[in-house]
């Protein structure tokens, strides 16, 4: 089954959650690592089959890292935009996003403070670092970005798209 | 005659165990329904601050909604059915103006704490009401409607007998755990402490499924401020989850 319509199947069988790293947006909490050993997976059928095949596409192509086998998952969740939704910036861990329909762009920073960035962003002047600033974002394809690597999305109304974080 | 149910619910964020618990009352029974929703949106005066969920207390609005005549059927929302509701809609209550299931576990506070009576109490998740016998007992909707959170427990101890389960059931007629199984169990068992160590009801045994632990809970309506977890009883997952692929393409047709 190809990733977008797994990505449609969850949205259309599951049930809107909500989640704090896309506030106000429809999300489907479909797997999470806890340290207690309970780690959370969905029992939505589609996730059982397609789990593999989506961890091992997300981390194949985790550029960062050569050996993908050793890395975990520690969060996998799909997420539906909406008028009045936004995302936080994502830092504490590698992560990546897999867009199914495009944003608006993803604003990143390797160092500490996303601030400059989103500034430059929001006020739609020109980078100093263009590379990070993204607004020509592709569809399906993962991006990634390695811990202590800020990553902000700018959604549209309707965006939707996988989220997931991993260690290694 | 019709079988008048009503269902406790949210306004939208349930909507998705809503069709589920339909198809399942449709598909076990082939009786009239005359379902009545009771949503936050249906009361907008309440005091609703401090409730557990978005429908705790419109329950008791069943009695005074009916007129005081008949009876009716109350259940939560988060409810799989697996027995004909017929069955339970003919339940001889012997007089009694409730039927209920009794909860060996509930933790009834800080009050009963270190007592004998720490735990168990009437359940009114699933109830069968005789509405004529609440006349006098219930208090009428604008009471309840002004009344703090806490008006649902001190309702049930000081008309219904809770935690002294003898006491009432001079006004709770004692149902069959099966109409009520917590996630699977026979709630109606007293083990020390530990709802895990409950019995277990197999599938077939089961006649009305209440997913009440919130955390399981596969659809996580938005209201819900606690943590996912894997649902425990992995053959009830697998027969919701079944159920959900077929009642999410007669919903949602549009989508296929």
């Amino acid at each position: 089954m190809h990733i977008k319509k797994f990505v449609h199947d969850t949205i259309v069988y599951m049930n809107p959650e909500t989640e704090w790293r896309y506030p106000r947006a429809n999300s489907y909490l479909l797997y999470e690592y806890r340290h207690d050993g309970n780690h959370y997976a969905t029992d939505f059928p589609h996730f059982k089959r397609m789990r593999k095949f989506i961890f091992d596409s997300a981390l194949k192509n985790a550029k960062y890292y050569k050996d993908h086998d050793s890395s975990i998952i520690a969060h996998c969740s799909i997420v539906e935009h909406n008028e009045k939704s936004f995302a936080v910036p994502m830092r504490h861990m590698a992560h990546a996003y897999y867009f199914i329909n495009p944003v608006k762009g993803i604003v990143s920073s390797k160092k500490d403070d996303l601030r400059k960035h989103q500034a430059y962003h929001d006020l739609r002047f020109k980078s100093t670092d263009k590379i990070d600033i993204d607004k020509f974002v592709q569809t399906e394809k993962w991006y990634h970005f390695p811990a202590e690597h800020n990553s902000v999305v700018y959604p549209n109304p309707d965006s939707r798209y996988i989220y997931v974080e991993y260690v290694v | 005659m019709s079988i008048r149910l009503f269902i406790g619910t949210s306004n939208i964020e349930d909507n998705w165990i809503e069709k589920n618990y339909l198809y399942s009352l449709f598909q076990n029974s082939n009786e009239d329904f005359e379902v009545t929703f009771l949503r936050p949106k249906k009361f907008p005066k309440w005091n609703t601050f401090g409730w557990g969920t978005p429908f705790t207390c419109y329950r008791y609005a069943i009695p005074e909604i009916c007129n005081y005549k008949g009876r009716a059927i109350y259940t939560d929302v988060d409810m799989i059915n697996f027995r004909n509701m017929k069955h339970l809609w003919d339940t001889d209550l012997c007089g009694k103006p409730f039927g209920m299931c009794w909860d060996a576990l509930q933790d009834n506070g800080v009050k009963w704490r270190d007592t004998k009576l720490e735990r168990g109490w009437w359940c009114d998740s699933v109830m069968v009401i005789d509405n004529e016998k609440c006349k006098g007992i219930v208090p009428s909707t604008e009471e309840i409607a002004k009344a703090k959170s806490t008006w649902k427990w001190i309702f049930m101890e000081d008309y219904l007998g809770s935690p002294r389960k003898e006491k009432g059931k001079e006004f709770v007629h004692t149902l069959n755990p099966r109409w009520n199984s917590f996630d699977g169990k026979n709630a109606s068992v007293y083990v020390d402490g530990n709802s895990d160590l409950q019995p277990d009801f197999s599938l077939e045994e089961i006649w009305q499924l209440h997913l009440t632990s919130l955390s399981y809970q596969p659809w996580h309506p938005k209201y819900n401020p606690h943590s996912k977890a894997n649902y425990k009883r992995k053959d009830i997952a697998e027969h919701l989850w079944k159920l959900n692929e077929k009642t999410t393409m007669i919903a949602k047709s549009h989508e296929f």
